[in-house]
């Protein structure tokens, strides 16, 4: 029996590659009618003139030379950048960047064809993009309902990492509840802007002006963060806003650059309940206590990190941090009532490039009871074979410049009670018993 | 049992079915030979660190080094010799031999950064300093040189004007303002016969039309053992600018020369260096995790029984 499962197996397989060579033969994708779709909306938006892509794919004529490098780079999933694997943890994200198998295949199977334009009258209208200095977030959501700016400061063209630290009044001047934060370099200075992270300063009982909570955080790459429904980040009143923005010359010199955020805020009119929200914060959560760890020349290093909380929490969004060394980073839990260790989210082809903040979607936060533990494993590569390392002769250790090291995960947490908790695991009770194609981790 | 109570029981595996259906992790093999970050209190590794280059006016280049103790607890001498050199040889005597364990607050907790540099001159352009230091059973060869990018320091203003401290002796000798530093005139003490060390300080900067600073800064301070054989006492190694601000108040318009000064205490004969370090890290853009802004100067002193 066992046996003839087997050899049907094995026919099936064999049939195939036959089966695949015959319909390429009587039809494959073309330019015109499949590849420019999947180009116009999963590439342009960086391969466009102007923008950061190193060549522009507006066209036929611009993206036929690169057909076999786009077959190579789909396939191995580096591009599109967004480093976050397909066979574990949560699938549901939003603003996800990765191709479905079957737009690689479609890509793959084209440029096996010879990448043929096909018939012209198949090509799509073009797309008109947001200019770079628009908000990205604008296309969803509109224009911010609130700015702040850095302080203008002169970025030079070379020299070594910069941080300007600027502390700015936020021009807030009512508390409200946060929908979606983005922070936006300037166009010309979007290639040196390492980091820009930003918190509130507010001012406390002695009438001193003291660390507030974390406004947002930026890295190259990232699009922005948006607070779930129900949630509430908020933004103190009267506050002033510490910049610590950390430029790293890279050859084009900015004069009075300014980086800018943009903030959206729940709206009542929407339907938002400030008081039947749950208080969410994005904290930086450290692994090897951050600062604890030193990777050998030509060395391979592994650090981690633990946390629990003593009330249940909904992750909102997950973004690994480290710098160029690192290599990939996961987030587990550990239920120490069942013993069970569940993979939340991994980055196994992580780069510092890149740098996204993986935003569940809504009905798919992971829901964390009190006690349970947060693991957080990175992994770093200082050998040749890693491509982003400058000198693998070198003992790397943590620190703030491009250079060093850094260990830890932004984790937006959504802090409940126990009748929260319980009604949300409720409700994800009655959806998945109601359709198991709802069920969306380990599987896409 | 109240249903309750069953609830609450079964909330941790419903949660799990909830957030991750697929019971086996996915890590991709490549990553199964990795080391966990770990450290013991004795015997581990001291790592000679190359902190970065700096390409001065004049074509010469600055390559600044430190290093991190890896013991919990456990200090780690190291003579000069075949086990701790610094290659050419003409820069041999400018490294430690005195390696502390330190606990920072911060990213770089356990990193002693900026000890010491060198300065490759011009028509050495492009030659390699290579740190060699054998501890905890493993020797490392590290080289300084200026290739990449990243790892490129200024001796510039940083982002709201800061410089590098200056340090000098007396009112007209030379002047460090950098982490290379300035040697002072060797002196002789006998053990346990303590021994005043001093020097001049002074911040600087050009921080006008930036918002948020002020023109001048208290200055920190640190004495720490660079070379010798034996930890001598060291009063008051460590001061704040914060510190030396709260004691003797300063007028941020006005910038002074002031006094630092020490008593140092040896307890063997034999030839050791004190390093000073004075840092404007009062400064918002002057941090020791960034490599700027401190500068060293090097006190030698001769021990006799």
């Amino acid at each position: 029996m066992m046996y003839k499962k087997v050899l049907n197996a094995l026919l099936v397989f064999a049939a195939f590659p036959a089966l695949s060579s015959a319909q390429e033969a009587a039809e494959h994708p073309t330019y015109a009618k499949e590849v420019s779709r999947i180009i116009q909306e999963n590439c342009q938006n960086c391969h466009r003139p102007g923008s950061i892509g190193p060549m522009s794919f507006e066209s036929y004529e611009e993206v036929r030379p690169w057909a076999p490098l786009i077959q190579l780079k789909v396939t191995t999933r580096e591009m599109p950048p967004y480093h976050y694997d397909n066979d574990v943890g949560i699938q549901a994200l939003q603003n996800d960047w990765r191709l479905s198998q079957n737009e690689i295949d479609t890509i793959v199977a084209w440029v096996n064809a010879g990448s043929p334009l096909g018939n012209p009258e198949d090509l799509p209208q073009p797309v008109q993009f947001p200019a770079l200095d628009d908000w990205r977030l604008a296309a969803e959501l509109g224009p911010p309902d609130h700015t702040i700016k850095s302080e203008a400061w002169d970025v030079p063209a070379n020299g070594q990492d910069l941080w300007w630290k600027p502390i700015v009044d936020s021009g807030i001047n009512e508390s409200r509840c946060i929908k979606a934060v983005e922070t936006r370099p300037s166009a010309a200075a979007i290639g040196s802007t390492h980091h820009a992270n930003s918190h509130f300063k507010v001012v406390n009982e002695n009438g001193e002006w003291v660390d507030g909570d974390r406004l947002s955080e930026f890295a190259i790459g990232k699009l922005g963060e948006k607070v779930p429904e129900g949630a509430c980040r908020r933004v103190p009143e009267n506050s002033k806003v510490e910049w610590e923005i950390h430029y790293y010359p890279n050859g084009i010199a900015v004069p009075n650059d300014q980086v800018t955020i943009g903030i959206w805020y729940h709206d009542e009119d929407e339907g938002f309940v400030e008081e039947e929200s749950y208080p969410q914060d994005l904290r930086a959560y450290f692994l090897s206590a951050g600062e604890d760890y030193m990777i050998a020349p030509h060395g391979k290093l592994v650090t981690q990190g633990f946390r629990s909380f003593d009330h249940p929490v909904r992750i909102d969004s997950w973004q690994p941090h480290m710098h160029l060394r690192g290599v990939a980073m996961s987030l587990e839990v550990f239920y120490p009532e069942t013993g069970r260790t569940e993979v939340l989210s991994q980055a196994s082809n992580w780069t510092s490039a890149w740098n996204h903040s993986h935003t569940y979607e809504e009905g798919h936060q992971p829901l964390i009871p009190a006690g349970a533990t947060l693991i957080m494993t990175g992994w770093y590569d200082n050998t040749e074979n890693n491509p982003m390392n400058p000198d693998p002769d070198q003992w790397v250790g943590s620190g703030q410049r491009t250079t060093d090291e850094m260990s830890h995960a932004w984790i937006a947490v959504s802090h409940l009670d126990d009748e929260a908790y319980e009604k949300l695991v409720a409700e994800r009770k009655k959806r998945d018993n109601s359709s198991v194609a709802s069920l969306d981790v380990g599987a896409q | 049992m109240s249903l309750f109570k069953a609830s609450r029981q079964l909330l941790p595996l419903l949660t799990g079915l909830l957030v991750a259906a697929s019971g086996h992790a996915q890590l991709p093999e490549r990553f199964r030979d990795y080391p966990l970050a770990t450290r013991g209190t004795t015997g581990e590794i001291v790592a000679p660190m190359f902190n970065g280059w700096i390409a001065n006016e004049d074509g010469s280049t600055t390559m600044l080094f430190g290093f991190a103790n890896q013991n919990r607890s456990a200090t780690v001498e190291v003579p000069l010799g075949s086990n701790n050199k610094l290659e050419p040889a003409q820069f041999q005597g400018a490294q430690p031999t005195h390696f502390p364990v330190y606990k920072r607050r911060g990213f770089v907790g356990i990193q002693e950064r900026g000890a010491f540099g060198v300065t490759v001159p011009a028509d050495m352009k492009g030659t390699e300093v290579i740190w060699t230091l054998t501890s905890g059973g493993n020797t490392y060869s590290i080289p300084g040189r200026a290739t990449s990018p990243a790892y490129e320091l200024s001796a510039g203003i940083a982002a709201s004007g800061s410089l590098r401290p200056a340090i000098r002796f007396s009112e007209d000798g030379p002047v460090s303002v950098n982490e290379v530093g300035i040697y002072a005139e060797p002196k002789t003490v006998k053990v346990g016969q303590p021994i005043s060390l001093s020097a001049l300080m002074q911040d600087r900067g050009e921080r006008y039309g930036y918002a948020d600073v002020v023109p001048y800064y208290a200055l920190g301070s640190y004495w720490v053992m660079h070379q010798g054989p034996a930890e001598p006492e060291i009063e008051t190694p460590e001061i704040s600018g914060r510190e030396r601000a709260k004691e003797n108040p300063i007028d941020p318009n006005v910038n002074e020369w002031t006094e630092v000064s020490t008593q140092v205490t040896f307890p063997q004969p034999g030839d050791y260096i004190i390093r000073l370090r004075v840092d404007n890290f009062e400064a918002p853009d002057s941090q020791f995790d960034n490599v700027c802004c401190w500068s060293n100067a090097y006190f030698p002193v001769t021990v006799n029984p």
